[in-house]
């Protein structure tokens, strides 16, 4: 099953949705390839031939990834909340979380506080990974991450 | 692109919610349904149905469901919704009017 394993990594590498999408989308791929090699093989083909002519049926893997990006990306405003969202979680973390945090103990201000804020700012924008892999989210995301990191760090 | 193709991809959406309104169908079912009843005149890139499906569950005229089969791998069927079944209704008497109205330009040219 090589062809067709190089043929859905192919697909999965244009696709830049997030992954629960990605997923189903690759297992519906896959079987109607499984199903085109065995209807390929009854007909008398080798298993190669089978899957050759089920991907070369089934369409090139770049443009039928570019179809489904269309349909499942449409979003832009969605995608550049998303590359936004560490900015503004981290915005929040300083200006409200912070604050609150030195009323409570009287933390005393320096490196680790900095350090902790930074370590607090990265675990949330984790899940920002799970938003759907825009074209450009990840260097978006990289971007913001790094303002964002960067105005934790700055004194109040 | 061949005017021909074109036609024939603008015409997806009507061909597969008729067939989905005779009975729900799985992709390679819909893509070998529609290749037999039209003697292989639409049998566009196999892989293009996926993502117009896909549209159309978006759009609401489709739902699916994932049914596992006693051998292979699991299918994803696509059920038509009432709002389809309306779109359909009206699809087909749009691309019945488009025809017509084609048809007798069309007998006008000598």
């Amino acid at each position: 099953m090589q062809t067709i394993e190089a043929y859905l990594e192919e697909v999965a590498s244009h696709l830049m949705t997030d992954m629960v999408t990605e997923t189903e989308i690759l297992r519906e791929v896959e079987e109607h390839l499984v199903e085109a090699v065995a209807a390929g093989r009854a007909a008398g083909l080798s298993t190669e031939e089978a899957e050759r002519r089920a991907v070369a049926q089934f369409g090139p893997a770049r443009e039928i990834a570019e179809q489904f990006r269309q349909v499942h990306n449409e979003s832009v405003s969605q995608a550049v909340l998303s590359a936004a969202l560490p900015v503004l979680l981290t915005m929040i973390l300083r200006s409200a979380v912070l604050p609150w945090l030195h009323s409570l103990r009287g933390w005393p201000t320096g490196p680790a506080p900095v350090f902790f804020t930074a370590l607090i700012a990265l675990a949330l924008l984790v899940p920002a990974l799970a938003i759907r892999r825009w074209r450009y989210g990840y260097a978006a995301w990289a971007f913001f991450s790094v303002m964002a990191i960067l105005q934790a760090g700055s004194t109040p | 692109m061949s005017p021909a193709l074109d036609m024939r991809k603008g015409s997806t959406t009507v061909l597969v919610l008729t067939l989905l309104a005779e009975r729900p169908m799985y992709g390679y079912q819909l893509v070998k349904e529609l290749e037999r009843r039209s003697d292989g005149y639409f049998n566009l890139k196999e892989g293009t149905l996926y993502p117009a499906l896909h549209r159309l569950e978006k759009d609401g005229l489709v739902r699916s469901e994932w049914e596992e089969t006693a051998q292979g791998p699991a299918r994803k069927y696509y059920y038509l919704t009432e709002k389809g079944r309306q779109a359909l209704v009206k699809s087909a008497e749009e691309w019945g009017t488009f025809a017509s109205k084609l048809l007798s330009v069309l007998g006008s040219v000598s």
